[in-house]
C-alpha cells in the first residue's frame, strides 16, 4: 500500500482483496497492525459492518493463542467505541456490557491468565461501576433523608429502574467470586475480583474523580504505604484524644440510664478477646443482613431486612456497607487460604484485602456522627472506647498485625504446625511447607506495612 | 566488559557464544517457517533484538550494518514513524527499534530525525498517555517507547509534550503491591513495571515508586529453579530475566534476587544445537528471549559480556557516548 494508501478502499478491486487478505491475516496473526487497521479503515468507511466484524473476532478468540493478543482486543474496544460514539460521556448500556462480558469469561477459560482480555474486561466493569454508584447513591441519599424524616422520598417506582442499574455489577462480582473458586491460581481473576470491590466501594477506599468526561471515570486504588501509615497514625491520635471525652459523657450516660449492664459488657471485652469478637460481630451482621439488598422502609420490612436494623446500614454505598462487604471479603480469603493450601495468589489477594479493609479502618474516625456512625458490635464508636484505659492498641483495629498472627496461628495449627515445633517442621513437605512459608511472608509483609519499616 | 568476580555456579552450563551469533546471523534465512511470515510486523524489532545482543556478546560486526540502515530508512513513512517492515503502517514500538538500532550503528544522519518526533508529539494523549499508532491502543509499554525514543534523541524538551501529565498518568497505573499495569486498574505485570519504571527513571520522578514494596513483589518473582516469572503462580521464563532483573537495577536492588540461581537458569535454556536461547530450559528458541537472556546475563555481570543500560537495553558505552546521564 505504497503513495497511494490514502484511497485504496475506493477501488472496489483493490478493496476486495485487502478484506479477503486481511481477514486470513487477522485469523492467523491479529497482532499484525496492519492487517487489523485497513479493517478499522473499512469500518469507518462503510464497507465492513462493525456488529458483524464483532462477531468474526467473536470466532478468532477462540483460539487460545489469539486471547492473549492485544490487537485483537483492541481491535474490539475499537469496533464497541466506534458503534457507541458517546461511550466518552455516556456509559455503555448494561445489557450491551454484559454480551461482552461473556466472552471475557470464555476467553480466561481458554488461556488463563491473558491480560489483554482482562483490561478489556476492567474497562467494561468501569462502565458498570458508573451506573452502579449513580443508582446506589441516589438510594443511598433517599434513605439518608428518610432516616431524617422518617419517610422514604422519592419515586418508589423508580426501585424497578435501578435494579437495571445495580444488578449488573453485582452479578459480576458474585461471578467472579465462583471464578475464583474454580480457579485458586488465577491471579488475574482474583485482580478483576478486586477491581470489582474497588467499583463498589467508591470515593471511601479510591480516590475517584467522577468528571463529566467518562474517560477519566477509571477507578485507580492509590493507596501508597506512606499514606496509609499516616491515616493510622492520625487515628490513633484521634482516638487517644477522644478518650477522656467518651469516658466522661459515659458516665453521665450511665447516670442517667443505669445502663450497668451496658458498663459490665464493656469490661468483658477487654484484652485479647476485643479483636476477635469485633470480627465476629462483623460476620454476625453479615449472616443476618444480606449485602445485596433492597432498601426500603416498608411496614413489614418484607425485603430480608433483619427486625429492628437500621436501614441506613443496608444502603449500598454508605460507609457501613462498605465496611460489611471488605469484611466478608477478608473472611472468604480466609476460608479459601485455609482450604486451599500453598497457594500464592490467594495469599496476593487476601493482602489486597487486608491493604482495603485497614485503610477503611482508618476512615472511621472521619465518619463518626451523624448518619454515617458505624455500627459494630451494635456500639457507637464512642461507646466502645469509654473507660477503657487498659486496652492495647491493636484492639482499636478491624485489623492489625495482632489480628492476623492470630489468624495465621491458627492456621498452622489447623494443619499440625506448630511454631516452634521442630520436630513438625522437618516432616512437612509440599503444601504444607510452602504454606508455612506464604504465612510467614505475609506476616512480613503486614508488619512492613502495620509499624512502617 | 564485565570482569571476573561474579559467582557463576561451577556446574552451570557454558554460554555458547559462537552459536548463538551464528543463530541470529541466520534468522533472516528461515523463509520455509510459516512462522518467519506470520512475524513480518515484527521484522524491525527482531532487528533491534538481533543487532543489541551481537553488540552485548562483542561481536557488532556480524550483521552488514550498511545493508540495516538501508532498510530501515525504507521503513519509514512520510508522517515520521516507521513501520514493523516495508510497507507496514507506522507504530511507536517500531519506531523506537529503528531509532535503537541507528544510534546503535551511530547512523541518525540516515533519518529524518525530526519528522520522529512529530510522530511521536502526534501520539500523546490528553491524559498524558500515548497512543501506539493513530487508532489509538494505549499501554504504558507505548508511553515507554515514546519516552524512551525522545530521550535518546535529545527532544525531550519538545514544546508539545505534557511530560507531567505523563508523569501523573504512570502513577495512576500504580497498584497496591508497589507494582503497575498497562493501564489504571491493571494487573502488575513485571513487563509493566519494566515500563513504568524505566518512564519515571528517564523522566526524574522516581520518588513516586515504593522502591522496598516494589523491590518486595520483583524479588518474588524468583522460582525454586532459580527462573523468573512475570506475575504470581505463573511460568518461569528467561524474558522476566530482563524485564524483573533492569527494574531491580533501577532500584538498586538487583542483590535481591538470587543471582548464581538465575544464571544457571539462563544457560540451561539455551538450545545447544541451533543456538539461540528459549523461554524455558527444553523448548525453542527465538530471537526474542536470546537477546532478553544475553542481556539479562550482562546485568548480572556474567563474564566477558559487555555491559548493558538497564533502562535502553542497549550496550551501556553507547548511552554513553550520546551523553545521557546516568540516572542508574
Amino acid at each position: 500500500m505504497g503513495g497511494a494508501s490514502m484511497d485504496w478502499w475506493h477501488d472496489p478491486g483493490r478493496r476486495k482483496r485487502v478484506i479477503e487478505s486481511s481477514m486470513c491475516l487477522m485469523i492467523f496473526c491479529p497482532d499484525s497492525f496492519m492487517a487489523v487497521n485497513a479493517r478499522k479503515r473499512l469500518v469507518q468507511e462503510g464497507y465492513l459492518s462493525a456488529e458483524e466484524e464483532i462477531r468474526l473476532l467473536d470466532t478468532v478468540l477462540t483460539f487460545p493463542r489469539n486471547c492473549k493478543s492485544s490487537g485483537a482486543w483492541h481491535h474490539r474496544k475499537w469496533l464497541l467505541c466506534f458503534m457507541y460514539k458517546e461511550h466518552r460521556t455516556v456509559p455503555l448500556d448494561p445489557l450491551v456490557v454484559e454480551g461482552q462480558l461473556k466472552i471475557c469469561q470464555d476467553a480466561a477459560e481458554r488461556y488463563p491468565k491473558c491480560y489483554y482480555a482482562w483490561t478489556m474486561r476492567h474497562w467494561l466493569v468501569e462502565h458498570l461501576g458508573v451506573h452502579w454508584w449513580k443508582a446506589s447513591f441516589a438510594r443511598y441519599e433517599a434513605a439518608v433523608a428518610a432516616d431524617d424524616d422518617g419517610k422514604m422520598k422519592g419515586d418508589q417506582g423508580q426501585k424497578q429502574d435501578d435494579e437495571y442499574y445495580l444488578t449488573p455489577l453485582e452479578k459480576e462480582f458474585e461471578r467472579m467470586k465462583r471464578h475464583m473458586e474454580r480457579n485458586v491460581s488465577d491471579h488475574s481473576g482474583q485482580q478483576h475480583l478486586q477491581q470489582c470491590m474497588a467499583q463498589l466501594s467508591g470515593h471511601w477506599i479510591v480516590q475517584r474523580k467522577v468528571q463529566e468526561s467518562m474517560s477519566n471515570v477509571e477507578v485507580a486504588l492509590q493507596w501508597t504505604r506512606e499514606e496509609l501509615i499516616s491515616r493510622r497514625q492520625r487515628r490513633r491520635t484521634a482516638v487517644a484524644g477522644t478518650r477522656t471525652k467518651a469516658g466522661e459523657r459515659s458516665r453521665r450516660m450511665r447516670q442517667q440510664e443505669g445502663e450497668d449492664n451496658q458498663e459490665e459488657e464493656r469490661k468483658e471485652m477487654q484484652g485479647g478477646a476485643r479483636a476477635r469478637s469485633r470480627q465476629s460481630a462483623i460476620r454476625g451482621q453479615l449472616q443476618d443482613l444480606p449485602l445485596f439488598s433492597v432498601v426500603s422502609r416498608g411496614s413489614s420490612g418484607g425485603d430480608g431486612q433483619a427486625e429492628g436494623s437500621p436501614p441506613l446500614a443496608l444502603a449500598r454505598a454508605s460507609f457501613p456497607w462498605v465496611v460489611r462487604l471488605w469484611g466478608s471479603e477478608l473472611e472468604r480469603t480466609r476460608d479459601m487460604v485455609w482450604t486451599y493450601p500453598g497457594h500464592e495468589s490467594l495469599w496476593y489477594h487476601l493482602r489486597f484485602v487486608y491493604y482495603g479493609v485497614s485503610w477503611l479502618d482508618s476512615e472511621t474516625d472521619a465518619v463518626v456522627g451523624g448518619n454515617r456512625e458505624v455500627r459494630i458490635e451494635d456500639k457507637d464508636v464512642e461507646g466502645e472506647q469509654a473507660g477503657d484505659e487498659e486496652k492495647e492498641e491493636d484492639e482499636e483495629w478491624f485489623v492489625s498485625l495482632a489480628s492476623e498472627r492470630a489468624f495465621v496461628e491458627g492456621l498452622l495449627a489447623g494443619i499440625g504446625i506448630g511454631t516452634g515445633d521442630e520436630e513438625k517442621a522437618a516432616e512437612e513437605s509440599g503444601p504444607e511447607k510452602l504454606q508455612r512459608a506464604l504465612a510467614d511472608k505475609y506476616l512480613a509483609w503486614v508488619e512492613r506495612l502495620d509499624l512502617g519499616h | 566488559m564485565n570482569d571476573e568476580t561474579t559467582v557463576v555456579d561451577a556446574s552451570a552450563p557454558e554460554l555458547l557464544l559462537d552459536q548463538h551469533v551464528k543463530y541470529i546471523q541466520e534468522l533472516d534465512t528461515k523463509k520455509n517457517d510459516l512462522e518467519y511470515w506470520l512475524t513480518e510486523h515484527l521484522r524491525v524489532n527482531g532487528l533491534y533484538w538481533g543487532a543489541t545482543a551481537l553488540h552485548i556478546l562483542g561481536h557488532s560486526d556480524a550483521l552488514d550494518q550498511e545493508q540495516i540502515v538501508e532498510y530501515l530508512v525504507k521503513c519509514q513513512h512520510d508522517n515520521g514513524g516507521f513501520g514493523g517492515h516495508i510497507d507496514h503502517d507506522p507504530h511507536i514500538l517500531s519506531t523506537l527499534s529503528a531509532v535503537q538500532i541507528l544510534i546503535t550503528y551511530d547512523r541518525l544522519d540516515a533519518i529524518q530525525v525530526d519528522k520522529v518526533v512529530d510522530y511521536i508529539a502526534s501520539l500523546q494523549n490528553e491524559d498524558g498517555s500515548f497512543s501506539g499508532d493513530s487508532w489509538g491502543e494505549t499501554d504504558t509499554r507505548f508511553i515507554f517507547c515514546a519516552i524512551n525514543c525522545l530521550s535518546l534523541l535529545k527532544r525531550l524538551d519538545d514544546k508539545r509534550l505534557d511530560l507531567q501529565k505523563t508523569i501523573d498518568y504512570v502513577v495512576r497505573c500504580r497498584n497496591f503491591d508497589g507494582g503497575f499495569g498497562s493501564s489504571p486498574g491493571g494487573e502488575s505485570h513485571a513487563a509493566q513495571v519494566y515500563v513504568c519504571v524505566g518512564t519515571l527513571t528517564i523522566l526524574g520522578a522516581m520518588h513516586h515508586v515504593d522502591a522496598d514494596q516494589l523491590g518486595w513483589w520483583l524479588s518474588e518473582r524468583q522460582l525454586k529453579n532459580g527462573g523468573l516469572n512475570g506475575r504470581p503462580e505463573k511460568l518461569e521464563d528467561v524474558c522476566y530475566s530482563w524485564w524483573v532483573l533492569s527494574s531491580l537495577s533501577m532500584l538498586k536492588r538487583t542483590h535481591w534476587i538470587d543471582a548464581p540461581k538465575l544464571i544457571r537458569f539462563i544457560l540451561e535454556a539455551q538450545d545447544t544445537e541451533t543456538g539461540g536461547i528459549a523461554d524455558r530450559p527444553g523448548n525453542m528458541p527465538d530471537v526474542f528471549h536470546t537477546v532478553f537472556g544475553i542481556a539479562g546475563l550482562s546485568l548480572l555481570g556474567y563474564p566477558g559480556l559487555v555491559a548493558v543500560d538497564p533502562v535502553y537495553c542497549m550496550p551501556r558505552h553507547v548511552i554513553q557516548r550520546i551523553g545521557l546521564t546516568e540516572k542508574h
